[in-house]
């Protein structure tokens, strides 16, 4: 009974999926065709260039290592923030390989924040 | 060799061929639409850039790879940033009212059903740990064999077997036995 259930749940997702990649809207098609476009056009650019920004290692690197001191500031004991990790997440370490990576920039931009915050004594 | 300028045509044909199921694979994986077009450019990229001159046969499996691990990196950078940003976990939660699908009263029913049905099992699969998540959507969405799989996962094919039973069996109890596409 239950792989009849089984297979009558993969006949469905299976044909829903396909049915939803074909009836996609006008919108994400277009946006689809432009990733596509772009995929082939650096595809065809010889190799390193135009991907990278030379200029903003420098400051990625300082903004790596300012998030690496601000996750061990917070993670300082007698804190009083409760930072139990949640189910199914990583290890500290992960976590720093995750804010390390270049696309974390954007979680970066707040620092000064978390750095003003770390220096308000009823807060912190 | 055959190198990536010189098949940009078979390239373009094998990339129109999987973005459409590719995003909503994607989607499926993340509650973000927006995201999910970011990984499916992503791993247009990606793959363009460094696996174009692998033979043909290697491209689906390797694309969906690609896929699959960037959703997944997508999902463990929102968990990061959950517990960094804990205290304003719900300042960046998007506003269900802006976010709300606009009605479409000319729109088939077929479509609708459609609709209501995929965001039942896209729950369900947001619901099910990572690794059944990539099981699934590898082995039931693109019909991918056991082998196939568990390259893509890089793990074993009795790995690929269990994450799957177990996906199918927490699907099944979370859809119910009214659902259906």
């Amino acid at each position: 009974m239950a792989d009849q259930d089984d297979r009558r749940l993969e006949q469905t997702a299976r044909a829903l999926y396909r049915r939803r990649a074909a009836a996609l809207e006008p919108e994400v098609r277009k946006r689809l065709a432009e990733a596509r476009r772009e995929a082939l056009a650096r595809a065809e650019r010889p190799a390193g260039r135009g991907l990278r920004l030379p200029v903003l290692v420098p400051a990625g690197a300082a903004a790596a290592v300012a998030a690496a001191a601000v996750i061990l500031l917070i993670r300082q004991p007698g804190t009083d923030i409760d930072y139990a990790p949640l189910a199914g997440t990583s290890e500290p370490a992960e976590d720093m390989e995750i804010l390390l990576g270049s696309e974390e920039l954007e979680l970066l931009d707040d620092l000064d924040f978390y750095l003003w915050l770390e220096d308000e004594p009823e807060i912190g | 060799m055959e190198g990536p300028l010189n098949n940009t045509a078979a390239l373009d044909t094998f990339l129109r061929s999987v973005e459409g199921k590719a995003y909503v694979m994607a989607k499926s994986m993340m509650a973000d639409a927006d995201e999910a077009l970011d990984v499916v450019q992503d791993a247009m990229i990606r793959f363009a850039g460094r696996y174009a001159d692998r033979p043909e046969d290697q491209w689906r499996p390797l694309f969906f790879r690609i896929v699959i691990n960037r959703a997944r990196d997508w999902q463990r950078r929102q968990a990061v940033r959950n517990r960094v940003m804990f205290w304003r976990r719900y300042d960046d939660m998007p506003d269900p009212v802006e976010t709300a699908p606009a009605a479409r009263g000319a729109q088939p029913d077929r479509e609708l059903m459609d609709g209501e049905a995929m965001e039942a099992l896209e729950a369900a699969i947001r619901a099910l740990p990572a690794r059944q998540q990539q099981t699934f959507v590898l082995r039931c969405f693109e019909g991918m064999s056991v082998a196939e799989t568990a390259s893509a996962m890089g793990c074993s094919d009795g790995s690929v077997k269990t994450h799957y039973f177990r996906a199918l069996a927490a699907l099944r109890e979370r859809l119910g036995e009214h659902w259906d596409g």
